[in-house]
């Protein structure tokens, strides 16, 4: 294949990825989630093949186009719906509440004493009495929330803070 | 024989690895990687046509030239962008505030396609359940959400204490 031809297909099948990544929005490809990545890299690999010809333009274009838009309509729909959320991400799960390991949903997560001490490190967080909240959230990414009193100082000029009604997120159905 | 190919996939591993830092070299740093959704993929693709010229699945040649100029054309829409702001708007997603002073921007969130749950995910991964402690909370291009607190919420500095240490004096 003449270096004109190859040229031509880059232009083509690059542009067309540029194309579906930028309307795919920053969350719907990245290290974000597992399957934000897989996409991304599948996606890199079926350009990869339209380019070195080793499959026709069109298909290339078929393939990238088609994987682009049901990935996005799956961001959209568990956008719209909170249950299709969690069908399709699953739910955050409860790992320690108000300072206790709970067991269960460790051995259900199926992560090691090991692993969660190394999380707890992770965050440098030394006893296990500090942590209020810790989930292991859908996107694999666990949070801690730090008990009130462990939290870093608040600014000292402001130590009051404005009387607001307190607004919490959504709580987990695991306990 | 067996040999042979061994050693000559060894020879295209090396001559691969050595082209590859050049081009990501001279894209500069910080260019290729999780910046942007748009970099993630360009650099896995990069990397998937080095993969192909190491097996000798397609000629080395040919796909060294495929790296650069993909690389090439990464690299002249970086660079254009650069400089117009307005082809800028076009190439790369902007960032997008998702939260103002502890209040959800709905639309903004449907803008992005995330959800309600998505987003305390993200927030409790800032160690944030309350969310009158925003001030502000930003979808960033690379897909991750930075979050910057309220003053009051903020942590205290040394400069805070020198200052409290003042005010007693």
């Amino acid at each position: 294949m003449s270096m004109v031809i190859l040229l031509v297909r880059i232009l083509v099948s690059v542009g067309f990825l540029w194309f579906i990544v930028r309307i795919s929005g920053k969350h719907a490809l990245g290290d974000a989630h597992p399957l934000d990545f897989i996409v991304a890299i599948l996606l890199a690999n079926l350009t990869k093949y339209m380019l070195l010809g080793q499959v026709s333009l069109p298909e290339g274009l078929v393939a990238i186009g088609l994987l682009g838009w049901m990935h996005m309509f799956v961001h959209l729909l568990s956008q719209r719906s909170p249950a299709l959320q969690k069908r399709f991400w699953g739910d955050p799960v409860l790992l320690v509440r108000d300072g206790r390991l709970q067991r269960t949903t460790l051995a259900r997560a199926r992560i090691t004493y090991a692993q969660f001490d190394s999380m707890l490190r992770g965050a440098g967080i030394e006893r296990l009495s500090d942590v209020q909240e810790m989930r292991l959230e859908s996107d694999g990414k666990v949070s801690i929330i730090r008990r009130e009193g462990t939290r870093p100082l608040a600014n000292l000029h402001l130590l009051d803070k404005p009387e607001n009604p307190r607004e919490e997120g959504p709580w987990s159905h695991a306990a | 024989m067996e040999m042979q190919v061994l050693l000559m996939v060894a020879v295209r591993a090396a001559i691969v690895y050595a082209f590859l830092f050049v081009v990501v070299r001279l894209l500069g740093k910080r260019k290729l990687g999780s910046h942007s959704a748009l970099s993630l993929v360009i650099a896995i693709l990069l990397a998937d046509l080095a993969s192909q010229a190491i097996f000798g699945t397609v000629s080395i040649g040919y796909a060294l030239v495929a790296v650069s100029i993909v690389a090439a054309m990464y690299f002249i829409g970086d660079f254009f962008s650069y400089r117009h702001p307005r082809l800028q708007q076009l190439m790369i997603d902007e960032p997008r505030t998702l939260i103002r002073d502890g209040e959800i921007l709905q639309h903004e969130l449907a803008a992005e396609r995330i959800s309600t749950m998505e987003l305390w995910s993200m927030l409790r991964q800032h160690g944030v359940d309350d969310l009158s402690e925003v001030k502000l909370a930003v979808m960033e291009p690379s897909g991750h959400l930075t979050v910057i607190r309220q003053e009051w919420a903020r942590e205290a500095l040394k400069s805070d204490l020198q200052m409290m240490r003042r005010d007693e004096a």
